[in-house]
């Protein structure tokens, strides 16, 4: 009898419970993030494929022949405009459109909630409605073109090679857009009114005011955000693969996308997985940079 | 004078101009893809905004021979599940947490905010090993773990960053009173935390929602895919099947504008709170 009532408490005390109630959430980062993580070091010096349970270690074979593949050299370069061009884009039009929901402006609250829309909507559903919308020969983009006569014929939005990575770029802003909005409006919230007040009085211009208050006041925020943009922006899988699919002839082929097909039209998953990993040293960097501030910030602990 | 006024006017002018061009632009394509949808024939009726000829025979088209609602009801199971399971794992390790005297406490919010910033597809090959390994390809078990890496860290980490805010004296009298561990997490703080559950709830159903790798990965069988896989085979077949498509997408957009509209407030804090604190 005693035994039992001492299992009962054991059962309710905190030296026990404190353990059990963490105990999904250290399981679940250790095996489902970290032991992966982990693993996919290892995988990427081996030739592991898919349906064998076989492998062969072959050392730095994989990372040497990406580096002497012209298709993964085109791939890091077009990485490298598509996570500039998508992040810039964001942070200058996510900027302005804040600014501009923050002032007094007729139907402010209608707006804010229209800007917040692209947001809401799955990006695989965005990159559904945007190929149609591109589409070369029944889009309406190409059919507003050709009527108004502004180009003789319909333009090759999704298949020629330049003009399919400025076509993922804005497709990719627009949908980012929001996430930008949001933190900014919130970040301006801080600004204290009465200091533009005083920089009025002083004679300061709209620039004046914008520099020496709006700037210093945001300043954290945007950079944060902007740092998790990249973090996003360069493992955006979706975006490029329902677009182009990487095409045309991997002119919009980024790590993930070529990721994504060596694994799975190639077989070879040791080669797929050192392709994210050459670019882990980053990404790295930049998870440091986002959590220290992040810490900055935020005192929890 | 006049000149400064003039000045305001032209500032004026050229915020609302962009701030208008703006909502165009966000709201055009949505309603391009509504008007699609509706449209009996896509290809004579292309520059029309308001269909020529209204019809549904693309939602009947969708529903009846694609069947649709089945693989509706396969990403809802797996969305509802994925959302339970986060939320009761998440409060129950930020619980841990912030109340109870922990060791390697910090060590653990580190890794929890590191989990969160590592990017889904990076993961995604060692897990398709993994999962295979365990024989749960093609199975919802295998799918929702991996989604549960993707919200559990993020939502440990917002409910950590809220509970830190409730004051505990609540939560301490009731234990002098004898009311056990379990008892306060789901009488007292579970209700004190509320917007922080609905931000957690909606952020979990949109990613188990609108997650396309993962499915893409880790479901072959075409009976048991999801919305996301399902609506993509429309684009890859020749025809091009344009208007089951937008409504489709209409259909899967829907649920997500829905829970928004209603909880606005809560998510707007949620994200402020949880990436970022101006």
């Amino acid at each position: 009898m005693n035994i039992i009532r001492n299992i009962k408490t054991f059962f309710a005390k905190d030296e026990f419970l404190k353990y059990l109630f963490i105990s999904p959430l250290i399981l679940i980062i250790v095996l489902i993030i970290l032991y992966p993580f982990v693993l996919s070091f290892f995988y990427s010096f081996t030739n592991k494929a898919v349906g064998t349970s076989h492998i062969n270690f072959i050392g730095f074979q994989n990372y040497i022949s990406l580096i002497r593949d012209s298709i993964f050299r085109k791939t890091t370069y077009n990485s490298l405009i598509y996570v500039i061009g998508t992040v810039g884009g964001k942070l200058i039009i996510g900027l302005v459109i804040a600014l501009i929901l923050n002032q007094k402006i007729i139907g402010k609250n209608l707006m804010r909630g229209i800007s917040f829309v692209p947001w809401l909507i799955p990006t695989f559903i965005v990159m559904f409605m945007f190929r149609w919308f591109f589409d070369n020969t029944f889009g309406i983009v190409n059919e507003v073109i050709v009527k108004l006569g502004l180009n003789p014929e319909p333009i090759m939005w999704l298949s020629h090679p330049i003009i399919s990575k400025f076509v993922v770029i804005i497709v990719s802003i627009w949908k980012g857009i929001p996430f930008f909005i949001i933190s900014i409006l919130a970040g301006l919230q801080g600004v204290p009114l009465d200091l533009y007040d005083a920089v009025s009085i002083d004679g300061g211009s709209w620039w004046a005011r914008f520099r020496h208050i709006t700037i210093p006041h945001i300043k954290g925020v945007v950079f944060l955000i902007s740092v998790m943009s990249i973090v996003w922006t360069l493992n955006d899988f979706e975006s490029v693969f329902l677009l182009t699919g990487g095409g045309p002839n991997h002119h919009t082929e980024i790590f993930s996308t070529l990721t994504y097909t060596t694994a799975f039209n190639f077989g070879s998953l040791g080669k797929a997985i050192s392709v994210s990993i050459f670019m882990m040293p980053f990404l790295g960097f930049l998870i440091y940079l986002t959590t220290r501030n992040i810490y900055k910030q935020q005192e929890y602990f | 004078m006049t000149s400064i006024k003039i000045k305001r006017y032209i500032f004026l002018f050229f915020m609302y101009l962009i701030i208008l061009f703006w909502m165009f632009v966000v709201l055009f394509p949505l309603f391009w893809a509504l008007s699609t949808s509706f449209k009996a024939n896509i290809y004579n009726d292309l520059m029309s905004f308001i269909p020529k000829e209204f019809t549904l025979e693309n939602y009947k088209e969708l529903i009846i021979e694609q069947q649709f609602f089945k693989h509706y009801g396969n990403s809802l199971f797996v969305a509802l599940v994925t959302v339970i399971l986060s939320v009761f794992f998440s409060l129950m390790g930020s619980y841990s947490i912030t109340r109870m005297k922990f060791k390697g406490r910090k060590t653990l919010g580190t890794s929890i905010l590191f989990c969160y910033l590592i990017p889904a597809p990076v993961l995604a090959i060692p897990l398709y090993i993994i999962l295979s390994q365990l024989n749960l390809i093609n199975s919802y078990t295998g799918l929702i773990l991996t989604f549960l890496a993707g919200t559990v860290p993020f939502c440990s980490w917002l409910f950590i960053g809220y509970l830190s805010t409730v004051p505990r004296e609540i939560e301490e009298a009731a234990l002098v009173d004898g009311c056990n561990r379990w008892g306060i997490i789901f009488r007292i703080v579970f209700p004190l935390i509320k917007p922080a559950i609905v931000t957690v709830v909606i952020y979990s159903f949109v990613l188990a929602w609108s997650n396309f790798l993962y499915p893409l990965i880790f479901i072959t069988d075409q009976e048991k895919q999801l919305l996301p896989i399902t609506l993509m085979t429309f684009v890859l077949t020749d025809n091009y099947a344009w208007g089951p498509l937008m409504a489709g997408a209409l259909l899967v957009a829907l649920p997500v504008v829905i829970l928004f509209a209603f909880l606005q407030k809560y998510v707007i804090q949620g994200i402020t709170l949880g990436g970022v604190k101006g």
